[in-house]
């Protein structure tokens, strides 16, 4: 019990602790330390909950769809700019609620970045596709009635994606918010952007059919 | 051979925090610079030296890329070098552009020995200590995407024997299959943990890691290390004028102890690299 307690502790202390002596030691790069520090913390509540209360079958769904969104990228990697992740995030929020959402975002970057290299990114690109899934999850039902709304929601993700990662970059190399690189940092990822929206309106379309009717046998044949 | 290994995953990841701490806050090239030495000679001696050779190069081009390109998004500083559209370019804003070039890539090669010392098998350990059941998860999902890649490729290979669908439909189709498979099996492998007693009581972890003495030993060292080159820092002023601090007796102090810890891995997996040279000759 008091080692449950110090676990606690020492996330809530140890993050603003870090947040203090880094604004005070380092005033010109605070806004680095202060943005990193509310991303890391961000996820902290979604690890609490889920580790307080999630069946086994939620927690081997989460392995599974976590593994599918980083495994569609290596099985569509010859296809170029096909990335699945995005929308498999998605349709993990839609079906299975926000904090499943935000999971499988979250554990997807991590994971991703095993194979492709961790670094100073990783906790804004947990936040970024946790987010997703976790606006996806409270979007669900609106999600799920109308394709239109699933299709802005698929263009709004990837660019949301996108600028979320050019906050960071802007934050990172300034250490405030400078207007003029943000817009530079948006020009130059542009086709990038472009290929997210397009890969995530494609696999939007194809896949959450293909879930819907597998949810649906699933829950006739197990009896969910 | 990397020894850096050895030591427990919970002192290697303050020892990454400590160094990546000070690289990314403090903006002093001359910490930037010895902690890039010690990276690179970490790297030399642990991987192998083409995917190095690459990094530097990448490393390199950035630079010249952030210092050549800041100028055009800070016009702040003193000195003015000339005009461009009437926009200012100073002095300033390239000493700083090159500062923070220097920044970044001495991130990521700190992100590449981080990358060489924490494998996966590290990673759970660190995520089991924070939260058994994603750690549990983590595991699963890793064992899970070699799986799913594999079943995709069987299924595939079938699909392209049997039909002459365009490539993109096959390769949609299949990983159709593959969903329904992994999606049915996740109840089925549930039902079977649950059956078996999975969380009827607290998961014990088995791990290999334990805090051994030359843990304690390094986890002070780096501490004493890092605290001596926090609190004996010197700031460097860009903006509006560049100020470069002179260096007394405690600074020096400061200096000393932060290239002191970045040269710790290169320095142990020297000495260990000696040490097993010395073993062998004498058999």
């Amino acid at each position: 019990m008091v080692k449950k307690y110090l676990k606690y502790l020492f996330v809530f202390l140890l993050i603003p602790a870090l947040i203090i002596i880094g604004a005070v030691l380092y005033p010109q790069r605070s806004f680095v330390i202060v943005s990193a520090a509310v991303v890391i913390t961000a996820c902290v509540p979604f690890f609490i909950s889920f580790e307080k209360n999630s069946s086994t079958r939620r927690l081997v769904m989460l392995a599974v769809m976590t593994a599918l969104s980083v495994a569609g990228r290596f099985i569509f990697a010859p296809i170029p700019f096909f990335k699945p992740v995005t929308a498999m995030v998605v349709i993990a929020g839609m079906y299975f609620g926000c904090e499943f959402g935000f999971l499988t975002g979250a554990l997807s970057a991590v994971i991703s970045n095993f194979y492709f290299g961790q670094g100073a990114w990783t906790p804004f690109q947990m936040f970024s596709w946790g987010i997703i899934g976790f606006i996806a999850g409270l979007l669900s039902n609106p999600l799920i009635k109308s394709k239109i709304v699933l299709i802005i929601y698929g263009v709004f993700a990837g660019i949301a994606y996108s600028l979320m990662m050019d906050v960071w970059t802007v934050l990172w190399m300034d250490g405030t918010f400078n207007p003029e690189r943000f817009i530079a940092a948006i020009a130059t990822a542009l086709p990038v952007t472009a290929q997210y929206i397009i890969s995530n309106i494609i696999f939007l379309i194809i896949l959450e059919p293909l879930f819907r009717k597998k949810i649906e046998r699933l829950k006739v044949k197990f009896g969910l | 051979m990397n020894t850096l290994k050895n030591f427990n995953p919970i002192v290697l990841l303050i020892y990454f925090i400590y160094v990546l701490f000070i690289s990314i806050f403090s903006f002093n090239p001359i910490l930037l610079i010895s902690g890039m030495l010690g990276a690179v000679l970490y790297c030399l001696v642990v991987s192998d030296k083409r995917s190095l050779l690459k990094s530097i190069a990448a490393c390199i081009i950035i630079l010249l890329a952030v210092t050549i390109t800041n100028p055009l998004f800070s016009h702040n500083g003193k000195t003015v070098l000339f005009f461009i559209n009437d926009n200012r370019v100073t002095l300033e804003a390239f000493v700083y552009g090159a500062v923070l070039g220097l920044c970044i890539t001495e991130v990521i090669l700190w992100f590449k020995c981080f990358n060489l010392v924490f494998d996966t098998e590290r990673f759970i350990f660190l995520f089991g200590k924070i939260s058994p059941k994603l750690a549990l998860v983590l595991s699963m999902t890793l064992r899970f995407i070699p799986n799913f890649i594999k079943s995709f490729r069987e299924i595939n290979r079938t699909q392209k024997l049997i039909s002459n669908k365009r490539r993109l439909k096959r390769y949609l189709n299949s990983f159709s299959a593959v969903i329904t498979q992994a999606m049915e099996n996740s109840i089925i492998t549930s039902d079977s943990m649950n059956s078996r007693g999975y969380g009827s009581k607290k998961r014990t972890f088995y791990s290999r890691f334990r805090f051994t003495l030359s843990d304690a030993g390094f986890l002070i060292i780096t501490s004493v290390l890092f605290v001596l080159s926090v609190v004996y820092k010197t700031d460097f002023t860009y903006y509006p004028e560049l100020i470069f601090p002179s260096i007394n007796f405690l600074e020096a102090l400061g200096y000393l102890s932060f290239i002191i810890l970045t040269f710790i891995p290169f320095i142990y997996e020297l000495k260990e690299g000696i040490r097993w040279k010395y073993l062998i000759s004498k058999i």
